[in-house]
């Protein structure tokens, strides 16, 4: 095995039977996985206990890899896929408002106003930000961590995903409208020192 | 280039993604003129910054790879051979189900031991499975108990061994479509009444029962397309009932679950999101709430939700 070798050359190797090559491909990964995870559960023991579920589905599914193909989408969604029923088997019975976000549209008049008196610390709106993408559904979640916290295109989603890009897009619109309706929210419950105009 | 066109486009103006020219050029015009989406437009650029921050992203364990390594080896997980050569993916979905519905057997047997000395007397349109241990069970389809153990390992249950419910059931007489049957007399004392769906979709297979201190059952079905269905039935007392239960699901009752009364949370259009319904019902004097979720679409739920007895 030489560290230079491609992700796809090296999943070739542990489909031989090659640990060292297993090694190298966590040692690369394990960054991206656990930042998912991360952003998926809100809690670093947990995130930390999946992204080792990650690993060990990854060992144990990797002769269903095509070496053909790339490999990081196909890890990517091995990740996907885990976080998201560890989430679901966690909940066992996910309710959803009626009027969720996912089938009202975004009311953008209240967004908060931006001006340098008012202007709230940058951490502030991440640490709200994120904790509205833990509420947000878990497909949905998904969509805004590969998105900006793994830095992928929509067709790089798409191919993980194993979906269109054009559904890419809308899922990732729906996504949007969602995330800002919850963050709309916790501003308006005052979760959130930042002022929240009422309206126009 | 309106303000509702420059919502719908600001996410992706924002995001660097691709934007046709000619929409371009116009959305940037209309953000010129407009104070209003301006200002939106200087809210979702911040979202975004904000979004791809990782500075929280806490460090992980420097061990992490040698147990990553170690859990590989610990568990002695070798690559398994591809789907086409497993013994599951012979076995195949109907397979599978039956081994649902064993577990599900399983279940009513360790709860009712006694009653299996009896054979099936009585057809009846609901399964009901008399209580001589008031136990928490945990059962998972085809897993060993120490693999249940870790993946309920935070739930209320209680894993039995496999020799326990080997020895109590000595032979199975259920399948797909069960039309549900009483097993045994009943003895005295309470009933567990256990609500199972006589349709789910073909592709689904039960993968697990589970029920709590009260003896409230779960049942999980799932895919292979990471699908799922999930049944909760909770029995509630009267007194324990909230106001709106009293009023606005008591009439539901007696068996059948009229459509309308069915709570459906969910958006059609968006396919992969969970669905629920809830709706309550009576039997013998006991009320309870049902809670059906799944990734199905609306419509295929609701079929699921008309078969439950």
């Amino acid at each position: 095995m030489n560290r230079s070798d491609s992700d796809e050359i090296l999943a070739q190797q542990v489909i031989n039977g090659n640990l060292t090559a297993f090694e190298e491909l966590v040692t690369r990964y394990q960054k991206p996985i656990f930042k998912l995870a991360y952003r998926m559960v809100g809690q670093k023991e947990e995130a930390e206990d999946l992204t080792q579920e990650v690993f060990i589905h990854l060992y144990q599914k990797i002769t269903h890899f095509n070496p053909e193909k790339k490999f990081k989408p196909w890890l990517y969604r091995v990740a996907v896929n885990t976080c998201i029923s560890r989430l679901r088997r966690k909940r066992k019975v996910i309710f959803l408002g009626f009027d969720d976000a996912l089938a009202g549209s975004v009311d953008l008049d209240n967004v908060p106003a931006v001006s340098p008196e008012k202007n709230v610390e940058i951490q502030e709106l991440q640490r709200e930000l994120f904790q509205a993408v833990l509420e947000m559904p878990e497909n949905y979640r998904a969509m805004i961590v590969l998105r900006y916290q793994l830095d992928l295109t929509n067709s790089e989603i798409a191919e993980t995903l194993g979906i269109t890009r054009e559904n890419v897009e809308v899922r990732m619109h729906r996504a949007h409208k969602n995330l800002r309706r919850i963050l709309l929210g916790r501003l308006a419950e005052g979760r959130f020192e930042y002022e929240v105009q009422a309206g126009r | 280039m309106k303000c509702k066109q420059v919502d719908d486009l600001l996410f992706s103006y924002c995001d660097l993604r691709e934007i046709p020219p000619m929409m371009l050029r116009e959305l940037e015009e209309h953000l010129q003129e407009c104070p209003e989406c301006r200002r939106k437009a200087e809210f979702t650029a911040r979202e975004r910054e904000a979004l791809v921050y990782d500075g929280d992203i806490p460090e992980m364990s420097p061990d992490f790879v040698q147990r990553v390594l170690a859990a590989v080896a610990q568990e002695q997980t070798v690559p398994a051979p591809s789907r086409k050569t497993t013994i599951w993916s012979q076995i195949g979905s109907r397979g599978w189900w039956a081994i649902g519905m064993v577990a599900v057997v399983v279940i009513a047997l360790l709860i009712a031991p006694d009653s299996f000395k009896n054979p099936v007397q009585t057809p009846n349109t609901e399964m009901q499975i008399m209580e001589s241990e008031r136990q928490p069970v945990a059962m998972l389809a085809g897993k060993m108990p120490q693999q249940q153990e870790q993946e309920t390992a935070s739930e209320p249950v209680r894993i039995m061994p496999e020799h326990s419910y080997k020895e109590r059931v000595p032979s199975l007489q259920i399948g797909r479509g069960n039309q549900s049957a009483t097993y045994g007399s009943p003895p005295a004392g309470e009933q567990v009444v256990v609500f199972s769906p006589s349709y789910i979709p073909e592709d689904y297979r039960l993968v697990r029962v589970e029920s709590d201190a009260e003896n409230n059952i779960t049942i999980y079905y799932e895919n292979d397309r990471d699908g799922y269905i999930c049944l909760r039935a909770v029995q509630k007392s009267m007194a324990g009932m909230a106001a709106h239960e009293t009023t606005a699901d008591m009439d539901t009752v007696e068996g059948y679950y009229p459509l309308a009364r069915y709570n459906l949370q969910a958006d059609a259009a968006t396919d992969s999101e969970p669905t629920v319904i809830r709706w309550s019902t009576e039997h013998d004097g006991q009320h309870y709430q049902l809670e059906l979720t799944g990734s199905l679409s609306p419509e295929e739920l609701i079929r699921v939700a008309n078969s439950v007895k």
